[in-house]
């Protein structure tokens, strides 16, 4: 695991591919039909995508 | 790189499953149709396609690709077809796909070196746009839920 900074401060991020990312994954979450154990698999394949401890 | 017809585009996958879910497919077209813009549209169909080869599905047709074979892609660390620039986008693509967590500085440094910070961020984002819709197409593939 790495913990480098890779994108420096005032790095642009193209507006419309970053905005239909942030809608995709919001509305992504918000589906409420998938079961108990997927979820879970989901939520710790993210965490790790994410470097996220929580 | 031609793909046997007899095998749904990943693009009618995705919109036959997300049928009852418009919102989401919707959002999901606008993030694949926004990538392309965001990064070199050919860069990102070669490491689409390397993405394929590494899952084991079909090219996506979001993301089409007609001047490398499949065999110059499989060898591109030695292939002359591949410049620098593709070179370390599709090192950083393999290590994507296998392990993101385990990405290490000099694999990313390599892409920001040819494609600057901005185009760095905004390739992984493409990337990963193209990673979800085949992880999501194999996924429903291998389920059986494509209608």
């Amino acid at each position: 695991m790495t913990r480098s900074v890779r994108l420096p401060r005032g790095t642009r991020i193209d507006a419309d591919l970053l905005g239909a990312l942030v809608h995709w994954q919001a509305v992504a979450v918000l589906q409420d039909e998938v079961d108990p154990m997927t979820t879970e698999l989901v939520r710790l394949r993210c965490a790790r995508h994410h470097d996220c401890h929580t | 790189m031609a793909e046997a017809t007899d095998i749904a585009e990943t693009s009618q996958v995705l919109q036959q499953v997300l049928a009852d879910r418009p919102d989401v497919h919707r959002h999901l077209s606008d993030a694949w149709t926004a990538a392309p813009g965001a990064v070199d549209a050919r860069l990102l169909s070669l490491c689409s396609a390397r993405i394929a080869t590494l899952l084991g599905g079909p090219a996506d047709d979001a993301f089409p690709l007609d001047d490398v074979t499949p065999s110059q892609l499989t060898s591109w660390p030695t292939s002359d077809v591949f410049d620098d620039t593709d070179r370390a986008c599709l090192a950083f693509t393999e290590q994507f796909v296998i392990d993101v967590a385990s990405l290490d500085d000099a694999t990313a440094n390599a892409v920001v070196d040819h494609l600057g910070a901005d185009g760095f961020g905004n390739f992984v984002n493409a990337l990963l746009v193209a990673e979800q819709r085949q992880r999501l197409r194999l996924i429903w593939d291998r389920l059986e839920v494509t209608p």
